[in-house]
């Protein structure tokens, strides 16, 4: 199935066509060799348990996204960075471009949806989307590409910057 | 009262041109109305039975006069002159064009209101005790926690995509629960621990719906710091493990029975054993700087007793029923009536809601709550202006002395409104009311709480009512449960089902015989709930079907 990484990545470390992507039932197997592995499908209501334990093992890791709906891998995607994961983490599937900030500050690099998706809704659809907000409310959720600025951080600043003047 | 800074000013701003995009996105195709559904829910944009329904949001239920002021302007401008406060303290219109949405939301924004989360399955308004900084029974006004979460959960990048949607309640007053904390997704109340620190009770697990379930604790306390980084915990373990296939198993109150409470309370607490607090924590000095907003106005002293003895009868009537004693001496709490017979429960007209923004500004410092139980509230009057806030009510008609009596209804919008309705519960509320019409009668049957549901999805909150009424329809037939003994406070109770439907006559007669049969049974100084706990349902439900 040919696919479209929307990513703010350099194209060099997108992972994978489709096929590529190891399912989580040959994890174990593919554990037992010393290989690398290349790119992780991960359902959105796994057991993390053997994923976090293998952290460094994955050069990518795509979490499934079966309905846009469905945000249940966001909080996976903040799991896997608290755990330590520094490859590539992808949210793979049925996302809309209204949730690419979301995705990117919750610790995606990129985004995956089909060619068909990607053409419905417009690629300047999700580029635009990512320039909606400058701020956000939630403290280590900031993104370079999107909500740069914390609120809280931004009035603690401004707070010290008043002090120093006085 | 909270008001914007540059930030919030700058996000609200967004929010409106996003919402503007999406409109455009939704109208030349691009998003499907699949697609479109959950963004403008979250906008608060409902597609009703007859149009679309703007839920404003007020949060906390506390509003300034500029602010009511501008949702008049909206009722007239964009609806038919009237707007409805609704059982979670927002205010809702029921008649905008699609169209015209993104200007009402840029009005609203510029008078630092929204309409964001008010609906959708992501974390709700926050709503408050509605006597929140006026209420002598309370630790702390709990308004500033409000907005300090109100900031916290706005478009919350990893909880806006939840199994269900997600209501939190706070209040200040854990020993009169005016904001039914024990009926929320989380409740949290102001509480000090053995050491006198103030800090939060967590409840969790509450809610009313098809499966009414009273919330337990989550955790017993814990401190201003750690807060959120425990709600952070929390919602994590929520939208991980939350029911996705069935919408009527994946509120968390379901999660929380079917792990039992200690197996839910041992996942947050590992969650929280992994979180690092300090990168979620908002700290002392920026909650300080919310809660100096919410600091008590500057109150007069040496305020004259009002002479009662030489005031007309309706006035002291009125003053009975809708006024409560203030924490501050001289002043008083006056509830507004938005229960007329002779309007749906919780409308109010544009110029009823200048009235009372004018009131406000002469006698209540400027601000106005709305309230859980579909009214208004003038938080903090000089008692020797009461009568001429009542003049002023009068002029308004809102003068109706009816609060926490059998006339004080709580409704859904039913069928009339209501694509989700099976029966309607506007009519029933107001039949309710003209039987029971006589002031003197609704004083001498005291507190009473009826709450109208017309659908199981309980957005009356017939469940905690204390008698509660569900409208359903079976073969093109409305008909009507009855539960009684609900409580929606402290004593949180949900109440017992009598038996089979009645037809909406049977249904009126019905509960005059049950108020009649407590006005015999009643001990001195028993409430209505007080009669149905000591005797049992027996005696009701026999009075209740009596002519069936």
């Amino acid at each position: 199935m040919p696919t479209l990484d929307l990513t703010r990545v350099t194209p060099a470390q997108q992972a994978a066509d489709a096929t590529e992507l190891l399912p989580l039932e040959a994890l174990e197997d593919a554990l037992d060799t010393n290989a690398s592995i290349a790119a992780l499908d991960l359902p959105s209501d796994a057991d993390l348990t053997p994923v976090l334990s293998a952290l460094d093992r994955f050069e990518a890791i795509y979490v499934q996204f079966p309905a846009f709906v469905n945000g249940r891998g966001f909080s996976l995607a903040r799991i896997l960075r608290r755990a330590g994961f520094t490859g590539q983490l992808v949210a793979n599937g049925q996302l809309i471009p209204d949730q690419f900030a979301f995705a990117l500050q919750c610790g995606f690099d990129s985004v995956r949806v089909s060619d068909a998706e990607l053409a419905r809704h417009t690629p300047e659809a999700w580029q635009a989307a990512l320039g909606e907000f400058d701020v956000t409310y939630q403290r280590g959720y900031t993104v370079a590409m999107g909500p740069a600025t914390n609120i809280f951080d931004a009035r603690a600043a401004k707070r010290a910057a008043g002090k120093a003047a006085a | 009262m909270y008001r914007y800074d540059e930030f919030d000013a700058e996000f609200v701003r967004s929010r409106v041109a996003q919402f503007r995009g999406q409109v455009e996105r939704r109208l030349d195709g691009r998003l499907t109305e699949a697609e479109f559904r959950p963004l403008r829910l979250m906008n608060g944009l409902y597609l009703q039975l007859h149009a679309y329904m703007l839920r404003v949001a007020v949060p906390y239920g506390t509003l300034r006069s500029s602010q009511l002021r501008m949702l008049a302007h909206l009722a007239v401008e964009y609806d038919k002159g009237y707007g409805h406060v609704t059982t979670r303290q927002n205010m809702q219109f029921n008649w905008p064009v699609l169209g015209d949405v993104p200007d009402m939301l840029e009005d609203l924004a510029s008078v630092d209101m929204h309409a964001i989360q008010t609906s959708g399955n992501c974390i709700r308004n926050v709503t408050c005790d509605p006597y929140a900084g006026a209420a002598a029974d309370e630790i702390e006004d709990p308004r500033p926690l409000a907005e300090l979460l109100r900031q916290w959960s706005m478009l919350h990048p990893e909880f806006s995509f939840l199994p269900r949607k997600f209501k939190i309640a706070v209040t200040g007053a854990p020993t009169h629960d005016r904001a039914m904390v024990r009926a929320h997704d989380i409740g949290i109340e102001v509480v000090r621990n053995e050491a006198g620190e103030v800090g939060y009770h967590v409840i969790v697990g509450g809610g009313l719906g098809r499966t009414p379930v009273i919330g337990q604790t989550l955790r017993d306390f814990i401190s201003k710091d750690d807060l959120l980084p425990y709600l952070e915990a929390t919602m994590r373990v929520y939208n991980r493990f939350g029911n996705r296939d069935n919408k009527y198993k994946a509120r968390i109150k379901i999660l929380v029975r079917d792990l039992g409470i200690e197996k839910f309370k041992r996942l947050v607490d590992e969650e929280y054993a992994q979180l690092k607090p300090s990168d979620i924590r908002v700290g002392k000095e920026e909650r300080d700087r919310i809660a100096t907003y919410f600091a008590p106005p500057a109150y007069a002293t040496n305020i004259q007793a009002l002479d009662m003895t030489r005031q007309p009868e309706a006035f002291r009537k009125w003053v009975d029923t809708n006024v409560v004693a203030h924490t501050q001496a001289g002043y008083a709490i006056v509830n507004i009536s938005l229960k007329d017979p002779d309007r749906a429960p919780g409308d109010v007209t544009a110029d009823q809601m200048r009235a009372v923004a004018d009131l406000a500004d002469a006698h209540s410092f400027g601000e106005i709550r709305t309230t859980h139980q579909q009214n208004m509230v003038l938080a903090h009057v000089r008692q020797d202006a009461l009568k001429a806030v009542w003049d002023g009510l009068v002029d308004a008609g809102l003068e109706d002395a009816n609060i926490n009596l059998i006339g004080d209804v709580i409704c859904c919008p039913g069928m009339d409104f209501c694509a989700l309705a099976t029966a309607r519960s506007i009519p029933v509320a107001q039949k309710i009311a003209e039987r029971f019409d006589d002031h003197a009668r609704q004083q001498a049957i005291g507190e009473m709480q009826i709450k109208i549901s017309g659908c199981i999805n309980a957005c009356g909150h017939h469940h905690v009512g204390h008698i509660g009424i569900l409208g359903l329809e079976k073969a093109g037939v409305e008909f009507y449960q009855v539960t009684l003994g609900g409580d929606a406070t402290q004593t949180a109770a949900i109440g017992d089902r009598t038996g089979k439907g009645l037809s909406e006559e049977e249904l009126i007669d019905g509960i005059e015989r049950i108020v009649d049969r407590y006005m015999v049974e009643r001990s001195a100084g028993e409430r209505f709930l007080d009669t149905y706990r000591r005797l049992g349902a027996e005696p009701f439900k026999e009075a209740l079907y009596a002519d069936a």
